[in-house]
Formats: structure tokens, C-alpha cells, sequence
């Protein structure tokens, strides 16, 4: 059991955890993210309906595996939790307002008898924004954001500091592969006119998709705080890894989307997510924010004072371990129970 | 350090945190009701049963899904506002909160998504069962929180690193179970119960006003009306408790929760009075003496005073602003106890069968489900701003953290502005949202027949 007192053990599982839960949140709120940003275009209530019908009984728990990401920060390296949200605040508050919005726009059209249109515009808009912003900030402590030896946001620099070619091109990357993953969703769930036209769309989703991550790729070959000189194996592997993921899922969505074979299409978008997950992970580890102001302020998972003492982490792994599992059966189940096609005509809601 | 931020971002979390203790409290009320409701249709098959719990899982979508927009800014605040609170104390504070999101809060959410839409797919033991995990989901996510929050109130179980400084946990147990936590836990679910228990009252006196589904309405009246009364006539009971324990362990808090000054034997009890801070002084109506027989049942304990030096040893001659707590305990136990008085008659009106023709009667008992929502406020404004100027009170071998310790360095004034400025916008429309929709679904009628369109 050395693993077990070994701080760098839990140290090591928290990075993994957390992009584990940030996968899980981008691939299971990145399908009604995708299909938010297109209620409006719909033709007709019962389309909106239909559409929103899919999404209903599973999108607070999708949306969860953001809240939990964001606390497991705060539970295990709380030094990356407070500069980083106080660094972004601005962005954050973006996100948040949107974020609070969602399920109030769901009570409000459900409920509304006059016109809906503010309510479905302001659905897409916070469909669009929450994975443009995610993909910003993770594009930011990728390409480097100005902590300084505080591990602080040093305060001479703006909060428009995120902002780069870089991390813009990684927030419409998101953007586009939540598209792609919606519209996957929609075919399954779904049959009749919005399914349709969710099929005749993906072709030009994809090429979307597929363009926007060669441009994040080829960016990112000319970052300074991922390239250093050296060749790390690491990145190497992992880049084999998302490239077989990707580019295979990119196949397979665009092999089975206008057949019968919807599970696939759905499966194979989740591909191009898990991929992108697996880059990150490998550009990125062991560090999570990259400092703009040099290499030796790079927040790093272990570097002395970022992470709790190793009482918490055991602790908050060990509770961690067992409520995922617990959650995991419980979250199938409830899946299995929804599974099928959906209408507008099912009455999900009372 | 900027007194701005400072004071910005204190506004900001005490709009957003009271703001959303609207919502859970009426959650976990409900909760508890459908669990009641559920457990009776199991057993007895009544389709009356069933209609009931479908209304009250019908208010619940709307005031979960309030009070999930209203809680998330909460967490991410004490990484935006609170940096430095979450670098100390994060060892210990967002573990808690990530267990509250891993362990309960999923739970909750899963199975209320089941409770809406799942009737009909699945045995009704298992729909039961759902009923039952919201309800722990809820329940527990309450323990967390409210475990958090007394730990901020007596932080037991912890000490500072004398090299670093650095919080360090000692007991994992005993920072869960500081003294505070089980009373204050009982405390506010009893309290939950209570007001999700008066706002099905008020559902019910509007159906016999109207004269819509009487029976059904009866029903409702019984099962709600008497969690309602059992609750309000326990919530003293439990707080009378806390105040107790408050005496021991935050004595400085409970001094100014009671306006004493001077440190006496025989100290009096204020039913109503004014705090002047500036001559020290506490006038009002009083009974000698009460206040010690409170603590001991004894008239000659000695009751601390805020001049006393001893009583405030620990947080450095720091005091709250004591008239605010004075009253705000004392609107507290008065909403509450108007609240007990007016569930007490209607039950016996209930009972006697004549409640349902008195109209005017019927419009006092809707209107009194609002008492507890302004009782939970101030007893949770007490409880708040009584361990002020302090985020971490000072208790055992923790010296105690000051807000100004634990701001965010470095926040510029625009930042927060903006936040202060869009979250409110958000609360603004979710509050729209819950005053226009939630007396529309109550007037759609128990069995939700009376909708006026625009349901699947």
C-alpha cells in the first residue's frame, strides 16, 4: 500500500478525476448544449417540444458534471480553484448567468401561454456561449494566462488576457463539436422532420468540426509553453491516441449518420470528444494553468502548496471513488429508463 | 485592501446565498411531503394519495430548477470573491462541497428527473423508492451544507501549522460534528418542513375558497396541515436548544442575539426593545430575570455580557453589529410563533369542519405561508451576521479568520460591479418567473385539470 500514503499518487488520480469529469460534463451536456443553439431556427411547437423533450429528464444531471469538475478543483488544488476563477472572473460570470438561465428558460417555456421566442433565444444564446467560453478557458491555461509567483492572476494584466487566436479557435472548436454531438442525439432520440433535418445538416457540421480542430492542432505547435524544444513522449502518445479517436469518430459519424445505424453516429461523435479530452490531458499534464509570465509559475499538480495536504486527498478520494460508482449505477439505470425514441407527443412532462 | 470589493462582494453573497434559501428549504419541505404521500398511495392504493403527490412533485420541478439557478454561483463565489477563504480553508471546505455535489446532489437531481417523468415506466415500489432517494438526496445535501456552515460558526477539529500557517484537519468527525452542526441542522430542516408544510396549507385554503375539489383539497389540508402544526410547535423546542448552545460556544453572538451589555445575575428577557451601540444600552419591554431561567431554568446564573472582557477574549474585543441581530432574532421567533398561533386555529377550525366556509379566515391562513419564509431569513441573517467581522468564528485552537483575510487580492471594483449587477439581473427574472408561475400552477388545481393550456 506505498501508493496509498504517496501524495503524488493522489495527486496523479485528482488530474485524471477532474478531466474525467470534464469529459463527462462536455459529452453529456455537450449533446443538449448542441441541440439548444438550434431551438429557435425549429420550425413549430412541436418540434421545440420534440427537441426539448429529449433533453429534459436528463439535463440537470448532464449539467452536474461542470459543478463537479469545478468542485473537485476546489476540493484537492483549491490554489488552481481561487486564481483561476478570480482570474476569469468576468468570463465566469458569463458563464454562470447563463448557466442559471438554463433551467429557468425550461420552467418558463413550459409553463409560458404567450410568446416564447425570448425565452428560445435566450436558450440558444446560453447554448452557444457555455462551451465557447469553457473552450476559451481551457484554450487560456493551455496557451498561458499571467499567474505570477503568487500563483495569483498578476494584477497588470486585464482579464482580456485569455483571449488569444489560440484559445478563440479552441472555443469555437467546442462550439462545433457540441453541434455535431447534438445533431447525433437528435437522430437517435428522434424520428420525423427534425431528425431529418438534423441528418441533412451534419455533413456541414462535420467539415466544420474537422477544420476548427486541425486549426487548435496546428496552433498549438507553435505554443511556447507546450513546446519547449524537447519531444515529450507523453505528448506524443496521447497525440496518436486523440488522433485515432478523432479522426476514427469523425469516420464513423459521417459513415452511419444517414443510415438506421444511429447509436453509432452517437457513438462515434462521443469518439471525437473523448480524443480531444485525451490531448488535452497528455498536452497538458502535470500541469493545469500554464503562466504566460514564465515556465516556474506554471500552476503544476505538484508543486509544493497547490494541492491539499494528503488527509483530504485520501479522504475526498476515497468518498469520491464510491459515490461515482454509486452514481454511475444509478445514472444507467435512470438512462435505461428513458431510452427510446421521444416526440412531442410523449408526455414527459405533467 | 479595497473597501469597495469588500463591501461589494459581501452584498453580492448575501443577496445570492439568501436569495436562494428561498428555494431549498421549500425542496426539502416538499420532499419530505411527497416522500409522506407517496408511502400512504403504497399502502392503500387511494388514488387521492397519488393526485396529492403529483401536485406537490409539479411545485417541486419549478422551485428545484429556482433554486439550482440560484445556488450555482454560490460554490464558484468563494474561488471569485473568497479567494484567500478558499486557499485556508479548502482543505476542509471544498472537500465538503464537492462530497455535497457527489454523494447527495446527484442523487437529488437523477431521481427528481424520475419523480417528474417516470411514473408510468416503471413498478410503483420503485417509484417509491425514488421518492425516497430524493428525499435522502435532499436531506443529506442539507447535512453537508448546513455541517459547512457550523463549522464556520464553531470550527472544531482543526489547528494552524505554527511554521505555516496553514490549516491543517485533525478529525474529520469532529469538524463535521462541531458542536453547532446537529442543532442547526435540526433546526433548519425542521424549519423546511415547516414552510413547504404552510405553503400546501395555503394551496388548500385556496381550493376551499374557490370551492374547487374540496374533498382532494381536505385531504391536502390534513396531511400538510398537520406536518405544519407538528413542525411549528417543535421549531421553539429546537431553538430554544440552539440558543443554548450559541450561550457556550459563541457567546459574543448570543450576548447580542439578547441586547446584554452588562454581564448579570437575574438578566432580563426582551420580548421587544431597541439596541443604541453607541451608549451601549438595551431599552424595551422586559422580564427580569427570564433570560437566566432560559439558559438554567435558574434566575441567578450569570448571563456574559458584550463589556465583558472575558466574553470577548477570544474574538479580540470584536463584537457584531448587535442591534441588527437583536431584532432580526426577534422577527424570527415573532413570524414564527404568529405562524404557530395561526396553524394551531385553522386546524381546530379544520377539524371542527367550519374552517372551509370562513373566507375570510381562509385568506389569513394564504397568506401566513409567507411568515416562515421571512422567519427562516432572519433566523439564517442572525446566525450570519452574528459571527461577524468574521468568515471563521474563533473557537477552541482555531484563532478565527477576518473577511478582510479572506478577500480576494487584487479584484478590481468593475469585476464585481459586473457580477453584483448580472446576477442580480438573473435573480430578478428568476424571481419573476416563481411569483408568475407558481400561483398559476396552485390555481391549476390539485389534479391539474383547471390548466389553461400550453402542457403537452
Amino acid at each position: 500500500m506505498d501508493f496509498f500514503n504517496n501524495i503524488a499518487f493522489w495527486q496523479t488520480l485528482w488530474f485524471l478525476l477532474i478531466g474525467a469529469a470534464l469529459f463527462l460534463f462536455i459529452w453529456l451536456d455537450g449533446f443538449d448544449l448542441g441541440i439548444g443553439m438550434n431551438l429557435p431556427f425549429l420550425k413549430d411547437e412541436h418540434q421545440k417540444r420534440g427537441v426539448l423533450n429529449t433533453m429534459w429528464p436528463v439535463w440537470d444531471g448532464n449539467e452536474l458534471y461542470g459543478l463537479i469538475g469545478g468542485g473537485a478543483i476546489f476540493a484537492t488544488f483549491p490554489v488552481v480553484f481561487a486564481g483561476l476563477l478570480s482570474g476569469l472572473y468576468p468570463w465566469l460570470v458569463v458563464v454562470l448567468v447563463f448557466i442559471m438561465l438554463r433551467p429557468v428558460v425550461f420552467e418558463a417555456w413550459n409553463n409560458e401561454t404567450g410568446n416564447k421566442a425570448f425565452w428560445e433565444w435566450t436558450f440558444a444564446a446560453a447554448s452557444f456561449t457555455i462551451p465557447f467560453v469553457a473552450g476559451v478557458a481551457i484554450g487560456g491555461t493551455i496557451a498561458g494566462l499571467p499567474y505570477n509567483a503568487k500563483m495569483e492572476w498578476d494584477p497588470a494584466n486585464g482579464f482580456w488576457e485569455v483571449l488569444s487566436p489560440f484559445s478563440v479557435t479552441m472555443g469555437l472548436a467546442v462550439v462545433s463539436v457540441c453541434w455535431v454531438h447534438g445533431s447525433t442525439y437528435v437522430i437517435k432520440k428522434m424520428v420525423g422532420p427534425v431528425a431529418e433535418d438534423a441528418r441533412k445538416n451534419l455533413p456541414l457540421q462535420l467539415v466544420l468540426a474537422a477544420v476548427l480542430l486541425v486549426a487548435v492542432v496546428a496552433q498549438s505547435l507553435f505554443l511556447p509553453s507546450i513546446f519547449d524544444g524537447a519531444v515529450h513522449p507523453l505528448y506524443v502518445i496521447g497525440l496518436v491516441i486523440a488522433l485515432v479517436l478523432v479522426l476514427g469518430g469523425l469516420a464513423v459519424v459521417f459513415l452511419n449518420y444517414k443510415k438506421d445505424k444511429e447509436t453509432l453516429a452517437f457513438i462515434g461523435s462521443s469518439s471525437i470528444i473523448a480524443g480531444a479530452f485525451v490531448l488535452i490531458g497528455a498536452i497538458q499534464f502535470p500541469t493545469m494553468v500554464h503562466s504566460s509570465l514564465g515556465a516556474q509559475f506554471d500552476l503544476t499538480i505538484f508543486k509544493e502548496g497547490v494541492s491539499n495536504p494528503l488527509n483530504s486527498l485520501q479522504f475526498i478520494g476515497i468518498a469520491a471513488v464510491i459515490a461515482l460508482a454509486i452514481t454511475a449505477v444509478y445514472t444507467i439505470l435512470v438512462f435505461r429508463i428513458f431510452k427510446g425514441k421521444v416526440d412531442h407527443k410523449t408526455n414527459l412532462h405533467y | 485592501m479595497d473597501g469597495l470589493v469588500l463591501l461589494l462582494s459581501r452584498v453580492q453573497f448575501g443577496l445570492e446565498a439568501g436569495l436562494h434559501f428561498i428555494f431549498p428549504p421549500t425542496t426539502l419541505g416538499l420532499a419530505f411531503f411527497i416522500l409522506l404521500v407517496e408511502s400512504a398511495y403504497l399502502f392503500t392504493k387511494k388514488e387521492e394519495f397519488k393526485k396529492l403527490s403529483n401536485f406537490a412533485i409539479r411545485l417541486l420541478t419549478l422551485v428545484f430548477a429556482l433554486g439550482v439557478a440560484t445556488g450555482l454561483p454560490l460554490p464558484f463565489a468563494f474561488g471569485m470573491n473568497w479567494a484567500e477563504f478558499s486557499k485556508h480553508a479548502g482543505s476542509y471546505f471544498g472537500v465538503q462541497l464537492a462530497v455535497e455535489a457527489t454523494v447527495a446532489f446527484t442523487l437529488e437531481s437523477v431521481f427528481i428527473g424520475v419523480l417528474f417523468f417516470g411514473r408510468d415506466k416503471m413498478k410503483p415500489v420503485w417509484y417509491w423508492l425514488s421518492a425516497v432517494f430524493v428525499f435522502l438526496g435532499s436531506h443529506v445535501s442539507a447535512l453537508i451544507i448546513i455541517m459547512a456552515n457550523s463549522w464556520m460558526q464553531t470550527p472544531a477539529g482543526v489547528h494552524l501549522d505554527a511554521a505555516t500557517g496553514k490549516l491543517i484537519m485533525d478529525s474529520f468527525w469532529a469538524v463535521n460534528f462541531n458542536p453547532s452542526t446537529l442543532l442547526r441542522f435540526l433546526h433548519t430542516i425542521t424549519g423546511a418542513w415547516m414552510t413547504a408544510a404552510f405553503l400546501l396549507v395555503a394551496a388548500a385554503a385556496w381550493h376551499f375558497k374557490h370551492e374547487r375539489e374540496v374533498p382532494l383539497a381536505k385531504t391536502l389540508m390534513l396531511w400538510a396541515g398537520s406536518v405544519a402544526l407538528v413542525a411549528a410547535i417543535a421549531m421553539p423546542l429546537i431553538g430554544h436548544a440552539s440558543t443554548l448552545e450559541i450561550e457556550k460556544t459563541q457567546p459574543a453572538k448570543g450576548a447580542a442575539m439578547e441586547g446584554i451589555y452588562e454581564t448579570q445575575k437575574n438578566a432580563p428577557l426582551y420580548f421587544f426593545g431597541w439596541v443604541d451601540e453607541a451608549t451601549k444600552t438595551t431599552s424595551g419591554f422586559s422580564v427580569p430575570g427570564m433570560l437566566s431561567w432560559f439558559y438554567t431554568f435558574d434566575t441567578n446564573f450569570e448571563v456574559k455580557g458584550l463589556n465583558d472582557p472575558a466574553l470577548l477574549a477570544k474574538t479580540g474585543g470584536q463584537i457584531p453589529p448587535v442591534n441588527a441581530i437583536f431584532q432580526s432574532f426577534r422577527l424570527m421567533v415573532l413570524t414564527g410563533t404568529t405562524a404557530l398561533g395561526v396553524i394551531l386555529l385553522a386546524m381546530i377550525f379544520f377539524w371542527k369542519d367550519t374552517l372551509i366556509r370562513k373566507k375570510k379566515s381562509l385568506n389569513v391562513v394564504i397568506w401566513t405561508s409567507v411568515l416562515p419564509y421571512v422567519s427562516l431569513l432572519s433566523g439564517w441573517f442572525t446566525a450570519e451576521v452574528g459571527r461577524q467581522p468574521f468568515i471563521i468564528y474563533p473557537f477552541d485552537n482555531y484563532p478565527g479568520m477576518v473577511l478582510q483575510q479572506a478577500i480576494t487580492q487584487n479584484q478590481s471594483e468593475g469585476n464585481v460591479w459586473f457580477s453584483l449587477i448580472f446576477f442580480n439581473l438573473v435573480y430578478v427574472v428568476v424571481y419573476i418567473v416563481f411569483f408568475r408561475f407558481l400561483p398559476k400552477m396552485i390555481k391549476a388545481g390539485i389534479s391539474g385539470g383547471h390548466s389553461e393550456g400550453g402542457k403537452a
